[in-house]
């Protein structure tokens, strides 16, 4: 009887450490995850920004070079380089000639700089592979171990949604 | 578990015991057994607290299983990309449609059981080598293939292009991440960008085609001087564009794909080339006048080279593709495969056209008008820019560029999409800078003749421009359609 008291613990304990190993994993998962999780708002934020400033400097060209050409600069090209937001088309047209120094080189700068965000949109990308490749490698981490957890996880990279660390 | 022999032991004991001791043993065994089932029961339990329902749907599907939905988004990005990216003249942005349409092909051809890889048939393209048919997610791989080719192949895209490219390629990661296996999804990653790296390595051996868009002239090119030779034409007398675009290597036309000759250069007014020169200088001077609506939408409709207006002349043919699958409701394989064809036929088609272009350097219609019909103010009307300059591309007239690129396209179309074919094309039915007004057309010879045609109401072309280059466009089309695509 005395030994049959411990025969109950002992299975529940058994039960406790059998499972264990899935929990520990999911446990080591959720941290991996949602750093990866917090990286991949960061490079929408980042995205997110980049447009803004790409935005922002052609919003702003075009409402210098709105006010800048002249007066009498033809209707159709005014149309076109106000809405053009893009420095070289910009410089193709003949009637580019036409205009001051000043205006010439607000759109010189504006192409500069839009270089210049290009390239930041370049490190970006970049960036983004090789989150990507970082977060596949996770996801079929999980995969091997978990097949729906994986599914959730990739989920949640999709919606961003329970970031817990935040 | 227990082992079967273990078992034996519990439930079969030794037959020479007592029945009482039996009793007592079988007491014994029976809660043992309970004990083991309570186990089982709690370690299930606590392993199924730690999962979810297993619920991956299948993925090993071949590439006719997918909708066009890859194809159709990248395309439409990649027609803005044409137009923004500052160095993509036709010829060019027409090489790229092929070495993107041929990646694109390549890294979904595992999946199409009837269609075979190029690997073997263009020397030097080293393609990886597939896990078969069922290895890889189609979509997943295609869209990361898109994604690594187009930035190599267009690497002075402006930010905001740029950014589009990688808002793209999230968007779709994103979607079918949930659809896929991450083993799978992985593999396709890796498939679609190891398939693009490798047609995009391919296509830096081709020296005289890589980075067009940075040798759009050549300084030390000196036109041929002489009467009828074309030389850089009123108003902006630009410098020859790719007088050696010629070179560069093709995907299934040849050196010998050629033009008949031009018409003799005559100033003789009883002449065929004088008369030619009449013809164009009368449509446009119609069209100054208001009249001739109907040749003014035309020569508007197809007008796809004005600067940051449009897409190029060669990109048009994608965008008519594209509305051609999208009406017809076309799979995935059937969508690669057209947009295969298509950038072939017109990237050899510019290649070829340029070939011809200047081995006989012949005059453009506003020399001929100025110069010889003495007509002195005379100007075309393409791309107007407001302050009464009106362009004439700078290359000689004959063939007409996008004659040969809108009939090659034309036959590759017809080939898979029948001789009749109704269209609409709608590819610049919101413009209000020019007419963009839809028109409908009964077949893709249909449209690829009137897109010839165009060239001459605008002023920048002679009637014999288009017909050679509608002749030479179909010969490069049929050309294309005879490569060796289906096993």
């Amino acid at each position: 009887m005395k030994r049959n008291l411990f025969v109950p613990p002992i299975f529940i304990l058994l039960s406790i450490l059998l499972a264990s190993p899935g929990c520990r994993l999911d446990s080591q998962w959720k941290h991996e995850g949602d750093a990866l999780l917090l990286r991949s708002r960061d490079l929408d934020d980042q995205l997110v920004l980049l447009n803004t400033q790409i935005d922002s400097l052609w919003d702003t060209t075009s409402i210098q070079l709105a006010n800048a050409l002249p007066p009498d600069f033809p209707s159709i090209d005014r149309d076109i380089f106000i809405n053009a937001r893009n420095a070289d088309h910009i410089r193709m047209f003949m009637s580019y000639k036409l205009l001051d120094s000043a205006t010439q080189a607000l759109v010189i700068q504006a192409g500069v700089y839009d270089s210049i965000l290009a390239q930041q949109v370049h490190g970006l990308f970049l960036a983004r592979q090789e989150f990507e490749r970082e977060k596949i490698q996770f996801l079929g981490q999980v995969e091997k171990q978990d097949k729906s957890a994986s599914q959730d996880y990739a989920e949640k990279f999709r919606t961003k949604e329970n970031l817990v660390s935040q | 578990m227990l082992k079967n022999s273990e078992q034996k032991k519990i439930w079969f004991p030794n037959k020479y015991i007592n029945h009482s001791k039996q009793k007592s043993v079988m007491i014994k065994n029976l809660r043992l057994s309970a004990k083991l089932l309570l186990l089982s029961a709690l370690t299930m339990l606590f392993i199924t607290a730690c999962q979810q329902e297993d619920n991956v749907s299948p993925d090993a599907l071949l590439t006719a299983s997918y909708d066009n939905e890859v194809v159709m988004k990248w395309n439409n990005l990649l027609l803005e990309v044409d137009r923004y990216t500052p160095g993509y003249l036709p010829p060019v942005s027409a090489r790229s449609y092929a070495y993107i349409g041929l990646a694109a092909y390549e890294t979904v051809v595992p999946g199409m059981p009837d269609y075979k890889s190029f690997g073997k048939y263009y020397s030097g393209l080293a393609l990886p080598s597939s896990a078969g048919s069922d290895g890889y997610h189609y979509p997943v791989a295609l869209n990361n293939a898109y994604a690594t080719i187009v930035t190599k192949l267009f690497p002075g895209v402006p930010a905001a292009q740029f950014s589009k490219i990688i808002s793209l390629q999230n968007e779709l990661n994103a979607k079918y991440e949930t659809e896929v296996s991450a083993e799978k999804f992985e593999a396709s990653v890796a498939w679609g960008k190891a398939v693009a790296d490798a047609v995009y390595l391919w296509s830096t051996s081709d020296a005289a085609g890589h980075e067009g868009y940075l040798h759009n002239t050549d300084p030390a090119y000196v036109p041929p001087s002489g009467l009828g030779f074309w030389q850089p034409t009123y108003p902006n007398y630009g410098k020859a564009l790719l007088p050696h675009w010629g070179d560069v290597r093709m995907f299934a036309a040849t050196a010998d794909d050629r033009c008949e000759n031009p018409l003799p250069y005559s100033t003789d007014q009883s002449s065929e080339l004088f008369a030619q020169a009449k013809e164009t200088e009368n449509k446009v001077n119609l069209i100054r006048q208001g009249l001739n609506y109907e040749d003014k939408w035309i020569a508007e409709f197809w007008s796809d080279d004005c600067a940051a207006l449009t897409f190029t002349p060669a990109g048009r043919w994608i965008a008519i593709a594209n509305q051609a699958l999208q009406s017809t409701n076309a799979n995935l394989e059937k969508a690669i495969v057209v947009e295969a064809k298509v950038g072939m036929a017109v990237c050899d088609a510019g290649i070829r056209c340029w070939g011809e272009k200047y081995r006989f350097n012949v005059l453009r219609p506003v020399d001929y008008i100025r110069n010889v019909l003495g007509d002195n103010n005379w100007n075309s009307i393409m791309c107007p820019d407001g302050a009464g300059q009106f362009f004439t591309p700078a290359f000689p007239t004959y063939p007409s560029g996008h004659g040969t690129f809108g009939s090659a396209a034309a036959e590759v179309l017809t080939a898979e999409f029948g001789q009749s074919f109704t269209m609409t094309d709608n590819c610049h039915k919101d413009r209000t800078d020019f007419i963009g007004t839809p028109r409908t057309f009964s077949s893709f010879y249909e449209m690829a003749a009137e897109n010839a045609y165009s060239r001459l109401p605008i002023g920048v072309h002679f009637r014999m421009d288009a017909e050679a280059a509608t002749d030479l466009g179909y010969k490069i089309g049929r050309k294309v359609n005879d490569l060796p695509w289906k096993k």
